[in-house]
């Protein structure tokens, strides 16, 4: 790895390092630009949410730092400490699961993929679908179970791999509140038992704040980061309680502010 | 505005408000479906499957009455008895054996290798987006071509035997699938390919895991159109250029003026379409354990 070009980069415990990064898609005659000028550190084990309105870019950001786009100027850098496993695996919004293969199948795709046996991909899938209470349902197909199932079979084929870095794209956006919230604390309890690097992308304050250490607020057209707020709460952390502290309504709505500004025309 | 509140009169004494103003209650209860979900199942079970039955039962029975009272031409419009004896002898003097075991090898032969090459070929160009776009076009201009039209052709190049016939079928099959599997390719949501690209899967994981089983559903379709289009061809071609086979058998009845002996042939090629649909679906179902 080159040693990066910018100030503050070589800060120690950094894992990726994101460097004036813009994105330019274009379209027809025009183009749109989706990102420009993002920096943004992220740190070993840290969970990070970008938070930020619909169409601000933060899907675009966690696409580039998944390699299925580049980026249009600018760099990141992403440390791979471990080549023996993968550096990222992606959870993506919803529809992502195969519907043509079993839920055990789903989550033992990634894991051939990485050249492991079939019969030990077996066993690490099983191993994370009762992590995420899913015993009981690795022959059935995904449509015949509920969206949070479904949503949970695409957590386990992301976490099976063991990577480095876990990107998440709204990963519960599609679900109902109630499923939403149980959702959250299961992520919530895996996160502390495994203490990957996460970067997480929301649109939900409550969201960011019950699960971030910090929070990348982004403004939209084009998408920068506004501001990165530090989540004070201590870990491991209990959704309920967070959610009833004084400190979580204040810091709601303070970002609430920020992005209300960021939304309403001047 | 009336407010919507619920006090006094309207809540306790409906049917008296009814009778003083001409309002009306409308009670909606189980009906028979609700109250013996069961049995109404059954009941309707065996009302659909019987009338699946006895209505083509009935027609038939009304022709062989129109038939055997005059009012049909018997020379056009043989009664179902006739026809049936006519079959019983062609069966005995063993020309229906061969007519069909003719026409199906055609159909078989030419069906598997024009539509099975047409899976892989489709997959490939449907998946390379440069070869898509340098063969569409030719592909779509071959598609238009009535396969027919070609057969002389097939004819001059190949002579009158099995080979012109088998190739007509497979040209006929092999367009239709390959246009349904480019078409069922590149309608895969580009979601799942990101799924495979963030797993680092290969070209061939790729094709294998996401692309083929994505595109299944619609591929299977254009197999079944196919399936229809070879029989339909073939007993074009055996009309014209065959000296066995359904088509002949047909054909050649008119020559010789035995009515009986089209329709046993007519006949018989709706019935070889029928099975073969229904294999057809049986295929999908197996093949498509998630769409069940």
């Amino acid at each position: 790895m080159p040693p990066l070009p910018l100030e503050g980069a070589a800060e120690a415990g950094v894992k990726i390092a994101v460097r004036a990064v813009g994105k330019v898609f274009p379209s027809g005659a025009d183009s749109v630009q989706a990102l420009a000028d993002i920096s943004l550190d992220v740190y070993d084990g840290e969970f990070l949410c970008l938070l930020g309105p619909s169409g601000c870019g933060k899907t675009t950001l966690l696409r580039v730092m998944a390699q299925l786009e580049r980026p249009s100027s600018g760099v990141i850098e992403m440390r791979h400490d471990d080549p023996s496993r993968p550096l990222s695996a992606v959870v993506f919004q919803d529809y992502s699961v195969f519907p043509w293969k079993t839920i055990r199948d789903n989550v033992i795709f990634p894991l051939l993929q990485t050249g492991m046996r079939r019969a030990r991909a077996r066993e690490v899938a099983d191993h994370w679908l009762a992590q995420l209470d899913l015993a009981g349902f690795e022959r059935a197909y995904p449509d015949t179970v509920s969206g949070g199932m479904k949503q949970r079979v695409a957590i386990a084929r992301a976490l099976a791999v063991q990577p480095e870095l876990l990107l998440m794209d709204e990963p519960l956006a599609a679900l109902d509140a109630q499923l939403r919230l149980l959702l959250q604390e299961k992520l919530l309890a895996l996160w502390q038992a495994n203490q990957n690097t996460v970067v997480f992308v929301t649109h939900s304050i409550d969201e960011a704040l019950l699960l971030g250490d910090r929070i990348a607020v982004m403004s939209a057209r084009p998408g920068r980061i506004a501001t990165v707020i530090d989540v004070p709460f201590e870990r491991p952390r209990h959704p309920d309680e967070i959610r009833a502290s004084p400190d979580f309504a204040a810091l709601r709505d303070e970002i609430w502010h920020r992005l209300r500004r960021e939304l309403q025309p001047a | 505005m009336i407010p919507v509140t619920r006090d006094s009169g309207a809540a306790t004494a409906p049917r008296a408000d009814s009778a003083a103003g001409g309002t009306t209650w409308r009670s909606i209860t189980p009906g028979s479906a609700e109250l013996d979900p069961r049995g109404y199942a059954r009941r309707r079970r065996l009302l659909e499957r019987g009338l699946a039955i006895l209505v083509p039962v009935g027609l038939i029975g009304l022709w062989q009455l129109l038939a055997s009272s005059g009012a049909l031409e018997g020379n056009y419009f043989p009664a179902p008895s006739t026809i049936g004896s006519a079959w019983a002898e062609l069966v005995e003097s063993g020309v229906y054996q061969d007519s069909v075991v003719a026409s199906m090898r055609r159909i078989v032969i030419g069906y598997l290798t024009g539509g099975l090459s047409a899976i892989v070929l489709g997959l490939v160009i449907g998946s390379v987006r440069l070869l898509r776009v340098a063969l569409e076009p030719m592909i779509s201009a071959l598609y238009t071509i009535p396969k027919l039209a070609i057969l002389p052709l097939l004819l001059l190049i190949f002579g009158l035997g099995e080979t012109s016939k088998v190739l007509l079928v497979a040209l006929t099959c092999f367009f239709v699938v390959l246009i349904n599997t480019i078409d069922a390719v590149v309608s895969v949501s580009p979601r799942y390919g990101d799924v495979g690209r963030s797993c680092g899967a290969s070209r061939w994981a790729t094709l294998w895991h996401i692309t083929l089983p994505a595109a299944l559903p619609q591929t299977l379709t254009g197999m079944r159109l196919a399936s229809g289009l070879a029989v339909i061809v073939i007993v074009g071609a055996e009309f014209v250029a065959a000296d066995v086979g359904l088509g002949f058998l047909v054909w050649n009845s008119w020559n010789l003026g035995v009515p009986e002996h089209m329709y046993v042939g007519i006949v018989s090629i709706s019935v070889i379409g029928v099975m073969a649909n229904m294999i057809l679906r049986g295929v999908e179902w197996l093949l498509t354990p998630w769409n069940r």
